[in-house]
């Protein structure tokens, strides 16, 4: 089953939509979900104070229209099923997610995709800082699945991921995948300050070469790496496979690597 | 039963249940494709003496592999799981691992698996990285050349080896000229293999022997120059008897290329071959009994 939710008032505080997924709302009706809580602020509302809601034909699926930036926690623990939202999403996009896939047209906030585990998220706008990243005293980032963003990403993408994809079309700002432990970030415009800092393994791969690089990451050489080729890179990465590498980051582990298309 | 004035023994093939996996070896050219292929599947004719049964089952072209370059599909076959993961394990490490640009795939995804590079990724000493690509996992091995591409397992499925039949000819010649049309016939059937040197074995062997520990001995009754001292199966017109051994992932597979091979032989041999026959070892020690009638009918 699927619902709409059309948003209907102008939000001043963040609203907490974490318990709307496909399979949350799958046996309820629509007047159970009007009647729904949400957290405004600090206070549990009815649903039906923030959203019409409408139901629609396709199978297991939720649509956000009008969507604005305080809507946090979009598709949270989402296992299966699609979310796509019209509009802009606030902080804590996908967190937990472990399947299904959730799509924004529009720009996305803080920490996306954290705790995320498998599953995809396609990003239309831009996002904010933390994508794919842990929140303070968590161990991981970013365990699996795929990002994807289409315009730019802020700061300390993929803080501590682990595993699974962070592929952005745009700009990524100070500090993309610091702490990385494993997995990649593909990065199509030009990355900030303290690049893979503290990273241990893992890929970052660059379409242009960075500023600066910490001086605790050594240049490897150039090298036709075919596991590129296993890749479904955009462009300007289709068909690549000769890139500059850089390892480190050596003040840890050191066998991560960055690399840059030549 | 005759076919083309063939005659068809009302014998049957007795074939056994083994383990078997495919792995996909690419290259940058089809030449160290092979040859690390031909190298993986050397001394691998037989699971008597050599642990396991291995051929290549077909050339891949570049949109058929993973990495998109083109390879070869390898089929390997043992009696056990254990087995064939130490064989897997030795001629990966030192036939692929060892040739110039190639890569190794898993070449079957089911449900069970066995190691690939998880067998192998210690060679790189802890410089080995894994990666995580589209659900699968592969090994990035650094070696002298570069890196060794690697994926992590492969799938193991139950299988048959063992199918079997002897082409009966009076001249080596004729007998030889069938095993070749008929082995190159079979090799278009997928899922199959004929781990023999060229698909062809001239030495079909019983269980056994005068020799205590000899586990495996020449199968007197089909030996041409022992016509007269033993209770030959022979006529005294058969000069040479050829066997193909069929290894394949399903027991109908195996039927097919067995029906490929012997309707290839009767339909395009010469005068040469007059029988067709079966090695069988009375029906005891095989789970599958591959009736030559029943496969042509």
């Amino acid at each position: 089953m699927a619902w709409q939710f059309r948003l209907i008032t102008q939000l001043t505080q963040r609203l907490n939509v974490a318990s709307l997924t496909p399979s949350r709302l799958a046996s309820l009706s629509l007047a159970e979900i009007n009647v729904l809580p949400l957290y405004y602020g600090q206070q549990p509302f009815p649903l039906s104070l923030f959203f019409e809601v409408t139901q629609l034909s396709h199978p297991a699926m939720i649509l956000f229209r009008d969507s604005c930036s305080y809507l946090d926690g979009i598709g949270t623990a989402l296992s299966s099923g699609t979310i796509w939202v019209k509009g802009e999403a606030g902080a804590y996009l996908g967190q937990g997610l472990c399947g299904g896939e959730i799509v924004v047209e529009g720009n996305v906030g803080v920490y996306a995709g954290n705790g995320m585990k498998a599953g995809k998220i396609q990003i239309y706008g831009q996002v904010g800082d933390y994508l794919g990243a842990a929140r303070p005293g968590e161990t991981f980032g970013l365990q699996g699945g795929n990002i994807r963003v289409a315009g730019h990403a802020g700061h300390s993408v993929g803080e501590r991921m682990r595993r699974g994809w962070i592929e952005i079309g745009g700009n990524v700002g100070n500090y993309c995948g610091v702490y990385m432990v494993a997995g990649n970030i593909v990065v199509g415009g030009k990355v900030g300050k303290c690049l893979g800092l503290n990273m241990r393994r893992g890929t970052i791969l660059l379409a242009t070469p960075p500023d600066s690089l910490l001086p605790t990451f050594n240049a490897s050489g150039q090298h036709g790496l075919l596991f590129l080729k296993l890749l479904d890179l955009p462009a300007p990465f289709s068909n690549t496979q000769r890139v500059h590498r850089w390892t480190g980051d050596l003040a840890c582990q050191g066998q991560g690597e960055i690399l840059v298309l030549q | 039963m005759e076919i083309n004035g063939v005659y068809i023994d009302d014998t049957f093939a007795e074939a056994f249940s083994m383990q078997a996996t495919r792995i996909l070896i690419t290259a940058d050219t089809l030449k160290w494709a092979m040859v690390s292929a031909e190298s993986m599947i050397g001394f691998a004719t037989s699971i008597i003496a050599c642990g396991c049964e291995a051929a290549i089952e077909r050339i891949l072209s570049a949109t058929e592999t993973p990495d998109k370059r083109v390879g070869v599909s390898v089929l390997l076959f043992a009696r056990t799981l254990r087995i064939l993961k130490q064989q897997l394990q030795k001629r990966l490490g030192q036939c692929v691992l060892t040739a110039p640009t190639t890569a190794c795939f898993a070449g079957l995804n089911t449900e069970h698996s066995i190691p690939l590079g998880d067998g192998i990724r210690y060679f790189g000493d802890g410089w080995q990285i894994a990666k995580h690509i589209n659900e699968k996992r592969y090994w990035r091995i650094p070696v002298m050349e570069g890196e060794f591409l690697c994926e992590a397992t492969t799938g193991v499925v139950p299988a048959v080896g063992g199918g079997n039949f002897f082409i009966l000819a009076t001249t080596p010649g004729s007998a030889l000229q069938a095993a070749e049309i008929a082995t190159q016939a079979m090799q278009q059937v997928a899922n199959v293999i004929m781990p023999f040197p060229g698909g062809i074995a001239r030495s079909g062997s019983k269980v056994g022997s005068k020799y205590a520990g000899l586990i495996a001995s020449t199968h007197h009754e089909f030996c041409p120059t022992l016509k007269g001292q033993v209770a030959s199966a022979l006529d005294m017109e058969i000069e040479s008897v050829l066997e193909i051994v069929v290894d394949g992932l399903t027991l109908d597979s195996v039927r097919r290329a067995m029906k490929v091979g012997i309707l290839t032989v009767c339909q395009s041999s010469k005068a040469g071959v007059k029988r067709i026959s079966a090695g069988n070892y009375g029906g005891k020690l095989g789970q599958f009994h591959l009736a030559l009638r029943e496969i042509l009918s």
